[in-house]
């Protein structure tokens, strides 16, 4: 049984499952939840090949993409909350014009 | 089928419906919840691949962090007309049909890895590795990732803050 090749594919799958919410979904929100299974999907790979070169230079880069994604998360969700003060609508499709 | 090879089979089940949930929920607080338990198999699954520091890292930020965070957004954001946070889907077909391509190319990738069937152990502490390399090899990464983080805290706490006219 080769647990990491299993591994390697629910990365995959991940990835794309990230990749269709983001696609799919009007609401901030929804895409942001995308975005994050991503990034989740990249750490599991660097998790995995971490562990079959026995070299823990994969868990210092997960390390690094949790935070960047946390300071991602932060600021969208402030920005967010400004256009949503500002137009009252988080749907991505009705946020189509640069100025007031 | 050793015991291991079980729990982290169990594991990856459990994240890959999670996920494949968000696709088809509708509420997003939904959403967010079945990110939490997508999170924590995928914590799990980093356990069982001896790296538990970066496991117990995932739970603190993403599931104690980052999905508060996602949850105070859409409590104070989504509301249709009837109150409750739902969000619709558009695209679908050309979006699975994108998916789909990626999802076909695949097996052809993964396949070129060849790994041995079991797990690596390692002697040492990872957390001892990670610490030292923190401190040394990746320092400037270090520095530099602390900083955006800081900067990020400030812009994000500036931008919510209650705008003044300009």
């Amino acid at each position: 049984m080769e647990v990491g090749t299993w591994a390697l594919y629910l990365g995959g799958f991940l990835f794309v499952v990230g990749l269709l919410v983001v696609l799919t979904k009007k609401n901030i929100i929804f895409v942001l939840i995308g975005t994050e299974l991503m990034l989740n999907a990249a750490n599991l790979n660097l998790i995995v090949f971490s562990n079959r070169w026995s070299d823990t230079d994969g868990q210092v880069f997960a390390l690094f993409t949790i935070v960047i994604a946390a300071a991602e998360v932060a600021i969208a969700l402030a920005l967010l909350l400004n256009i949503f003060k500002l137009r009252g609508t988080s749907n991505l499709d009705e946020l189509n014009e640069l100025g007031h | 089928m050793t015991f291991t090879e079980t729990v982290l089979l169990v594991f990856m089940v459990f994240a890959a419906v999670s996920a494949l949930g968000i696709v088809f929920t509708k509420n997003v607080l939904h959403a967010a919840m079945l990110l939490v338990a997508v999170l924590i198999s995928l914590a799990a699954i980093f356990v069982l691949f001896q790296a538990e520091f970066v496991a117990v890292v995932q739970i603190l930020v993403y599931a104690g962090g980052i999905v508060v965070l996602l949850a105070f957004g859409i409590m104070m954001t989504n509301r249709d007309r009837s109150g409750r946070p739902v969000s619709g889907s558009q695209m679908l077909v050309p979006a699975v049909i994108i998916a789909a391509f990626l999802m076909a190319f695949l097996p052809k990738i993964v396949g070129q890895f060849n790994f041995s069937t079991e797990l690596n152990k390692s002697n040492q502490s990872d957390v001892e590795i990670i610490g030292i390399g923190f401190m040394t090899e990746y320092l400037l990464a270090f520095e530099l990732i602390a900083f955006i983080l800081l900067a990020v805290l400030v812009g994000a706490s500036f931008i919510g803050k209650k705008q003044t006219e300009l």
